[in-house]
Parts: C-alpha cells; sequence; structure tokens
C-alpha cells in the first residue's frame, strides 16, 4: 500500500539501527501506523526534518508489512513550543491513545480532536475540560458506547438538575438502587455538549472518565501519570 | 546441533549496532585470515573494558575509576555545570572549547519508554547543585520533546536553589543557509535571536 502526504501526528518514536527511527504515527485516514524513518537521525534524508512530538506532519510511506517505510514528510504546521506542564499533558495524551488505540483503525474524529487539543495546549490554553472532551472522544472512537445524556432506567434525556449514578459498563441511572459514581446531570449535560464551566463540574467529569478509562487501560499504571506527579512534587520540594 | 567455533563468533559479533549477519561474517573472516593479533588484542581489551568500566561517582559517565579524568581534573571550571544526554555529548561539547564541570542522564525523561527522573540520576543531580562553588548550569538536552521536557524538569530543580540555568541555542546551523532549513527550525532560530 502506498500513501500520499496524509496528516500525521507522531505518537512515539524510537531508535532503530544506527541512524532510523520507528515512529508510532496517528494519522488522520489510515489510524495508527508503525513506520521506519531511515536515516532520519542523519538529518539529512529527509531535508532536515527533526520527527518530533506534538507536531502535526504530512507523511507518505509505502508498507507491505505491519511496519511501514516513511518515503516523504512535510510540516503540516509551525507550533509554538509547549509550556512543561503542557508538554506532561501531551505525554498522557499520547499514552492512553498507545494503549487503547489498534492499529489500522481510522478514526478522524479522535485525530481531529487530538489536533485540536494540541492546538489549544500549544497556545498555552490550561483549562482541564480540554483533555475531558479528547478522553471521551477517545471512549467514544474506540467504540466502548459509552453514555451521558440518557437516563438509563427510565430511558429519558438526563435533566441538570438531578443526580446520577453513573455504572461504569451502562451509562447514568437515576435510580438509586444503580449504585454507581455520583454524577450531577449538568455535568454529564455540560461533558456531553462540551461546555463545561465550574469547576466542581469538571471535577466529576475528571472522575467519571478517569475511571471509565480504567476500566480500558487495566491495572498497569500510566507512567505518564506518574511523571506528572513526580514533576508536581520536584516543583513543590525543590 | 552445537555451533561451530567460527559459527558462534559471527553470532557473537552481531552484537554491535550496525552489524548485521554479512558484516560479522566478512569480520569474522577477515581477522582470522590476516589479523589475528588485532583480534587477540581487541579480545582482551573487551574483556577488561566490560569487567572494569563503570560510572563515575559524579558525572555518571563511563570510567574504570572511582571519579572520571574530567571530574578528577581540579583546573576545571568548578561554577559551571553541563548537563547532556550521552557519554558521546560530553566528547562533542569538550571539542568546543568547554572548560566547566559536566553531569551525564544517560538518557532523557520518556515516559512512555518507562524512564523517569530516578532513572536518568535526578536523584543524584541535588548533591552537585548544592555545591557551593557552583554558579550556573547549562542544560544541553537534545531539542526534542522529551529532551525539553528533561531540561524544564531540571531547571526547576535549579531555581529553587537560587542558581543561574540555561539552556543551550537551538536553530540555523553553523554555515547553514535559511533556504534550506525548514520552517520549525527557523521559528525556534527567530525566538532566540539575539542582540549585536
Amino acid at each position: 500500500m502506498k500513501v500520499d502526504l496524509t496528516p500525521c501526528y507522531i505518537l512515539h518514536s524510537r531508535d532503530y539501527r544506527e541512524s532510523s527511527l520507528i515512529l508510532e504515527v496517528m494519522s488522520r485516514e489510515y489510524g495508527r501506523v508503525s513506520l521506519v524513518a531511515k536515516g532520519a537521525k542523519r538529518n539529512k534524508k529527509h531535508q532536515g526534518i527533526n520527527f518530533n512530538l506534538y507536531q502535526k506532519y504530512l507523511m507518505s510511506w509505502v508498507s507491505r508489512s505491519e511496519l511501514g517505510t516513511l518515503i516523504d514528510v512535510e510540516i503540516a504546521s509551525t507550533m509554538n513550543s509547549m509550556s512543561p506542564q503542557q508538554m506532561m499533558t501531551g505525554f498522557y495524551m499520547n499514552e492512553i491513545v498507545l494503549r487503547l488505540l489498534h492499529k489500522h483503525e481510522s478514526h478522524p474524529e479522535l485525530f481531529d480532536s487530538y489536533d485540536a487539543t494540541i492546538f489549544e495546549l500549544a497556545a498555552d490554553n490550561t483549562d482541564q475540560a480540554l483533555l475531558r472532551y479528547f478522553e471521551k472522544i477517545l471512549l467514544q472512537s474506540l467504540g466502548y458506547g459509552v453514555i451521558f445524556d440518557q437516563d438509563q432506567s427510565t430511558g429519558s434525556p438526563v435533566v441538570a438538575g438531578d443526580n446520577y449514578y453513573y455504572k461504569l459498563d451502562i451509562g447514568p441511572c437515576s435510580d438509586v438502587q444503580a449504585n454507581g459514581i455520583v454524577v450531577s446531570g449538568k455535568t454529564l449535560i455540560e461533558l456531553n455538549n462540551e461546555t463545561l464551566l465550574d469547576n466542581k463540574n469538571k471535577n466529576e467529569a475528571k472522575i467519571l472518565l478517569r475511571s471509565l478509562l480504567k476500566q480500558y487501560l487495566g491495572d498497569k499504571p500510566l507512567a505518564s501519570r506518574q511523571l506528572y506527579e513526580a514533576y508536581i512534587k520536584n516543583k513543590l520540594t525543590s | 546441533m552445537q555451533q561451530s567455533l567460527l559459527e558462534q563468533l559471527v553470532e557473537a559479533l552481531r552484537c554491535m549496532p550496525g552489524i548485521g549477519r554479512k558484516s560479522a561474517q566478512r569480520i569474522a573472516h577477515q581477522l582470522l585470515q590476516r589479523n589475528r593479533d588485532a583480534a587477540r588484542h581487541l579480545s582482551r581489551i573487551m574483556a577488561d573494558a566490560m569487567q572494569n568500566i563503570g560510572h563515575c561517582e559524579r558525572c555518571r559517565t563511563f570510567t574504570e575509576n572511582s571519579l572520571c579524568l574530567l571530574c578528577a581534573n581540579s583546573k576545571r571550571d568548578d561554577s559551571m555545570l553541563c548537563i547532556v544526554e550521552n557519554p558521546a555529548d560530553v566528547d562533542a561539547i569538550e571539542e568546543a572549547n568547554y572548560r566547566g564541570r559536566y553531569f551525564v542522564l544517560l538518557g532523557h525523561l520518556s515516559p512512555l519508554d518507562g524512564i523517569g527522573p530516578d532513572d536518568i540520576g535526578l536523584n543524584e543531580l541535588p548533591k552537585l547543585l548544592d555545591e557551593e562553588q557552583l554558579a550556573e548550569v547549562i542544560l544541553a538536552t537534545s531539542s526534542t520533546v522529551e529532551g525539553e521536557a528533561t531540561a524544564h524538569f531540571i531547571s526547576e530543580m535549579v531555581k529553587a536553589r537560587g542558581k543561574q540555568v540555561s539552556r543551550i541555542a537551538h536553530g540555523v546551523p553553523m554555515g547553514g543557509e535559511l533556504e534550506y532549513s525548514n520552517s520549525l527550525t527557523i521559528a525556534h532560530a527567530l525566538d532566540g535571536r539575539k542582540q549585536i
């Protein structure tokens, strides 16, 4: 298969042989792919282009097997440098995508959400709701069918003034017997419409999405979260 | 079936970076045919080095002593500490006439590879940062996102001690032409412009 200049982000790269890299790439049209960038570290072959995270590229590649070969690359948009906190957030996004997204499954809506979130991070937008919307779209794209807007006990729409019990495998239930994570209707509606405003609702959404993600991520801790915690601790103690 | 000694040699040579089966075979034949003395010498040195080379107690670079030659040298400038990712970076910076001290991380922060602060020796760094003569820390990690994150992490540690911290410049290389540089490099160069 040959792919021509398609929008991509690099999620992770590792050294391969003397001067090459293996890139884990999320492309808009072809999903997650692994590509060899030959001679990438020698910096000559690809017009001196560096392969960096959080930078949108247009990539061309050929693939006969699981591992493709990068044949052309262009920079799609210039990005300003990120603050350390935003870099750590990006590490988190990359890690959950790498852990959850299967190879060769195309999810343009997830790519667009990633693209928009990275853009906001680079613009130094520190609103934590950004990450919630990305997590929501990731779960929805992966086909886990998460529901935020319909009461699963009665089938009627979620009401802002009510409290719900969110059962991870079912959705929000108004039935007290449901025994799930308590979350307000307002949070559910705002999360669904991507209009989270108050910190209280943002925190509720954070707890809810973290529990939802944990179901699929499994027990292995997220290395990016550990690094973020170490970073904050280092900042506070030193 | 047991491998012949020659096969074992070829197989063993393949552990070197960039050496595949064919190259390993060529090297083995060449050494056996024409250069057995050099090969014997290599094997002695190799065994000796693998046995005795460890890490410098101060800067973590490779050395067979408790302190490397650079750290043991009392003529070096104690007021400057340059932090690099690899021992090879030390050699590169030495060639550029830097005369201060070094600290070698042996990697960079990379959560997705499971490399955290302690894996790159940041738990050993505070004792160097607390030294009284130290005035400035130069962060010479690579200009990748991981290198930047590492630099920021360390800069917080340095700033908390009230010492100066700087990052090496990134941008258009010496002798490079703007026309052939990519937009990202030029953006960096513009950001880091200085008055003349």
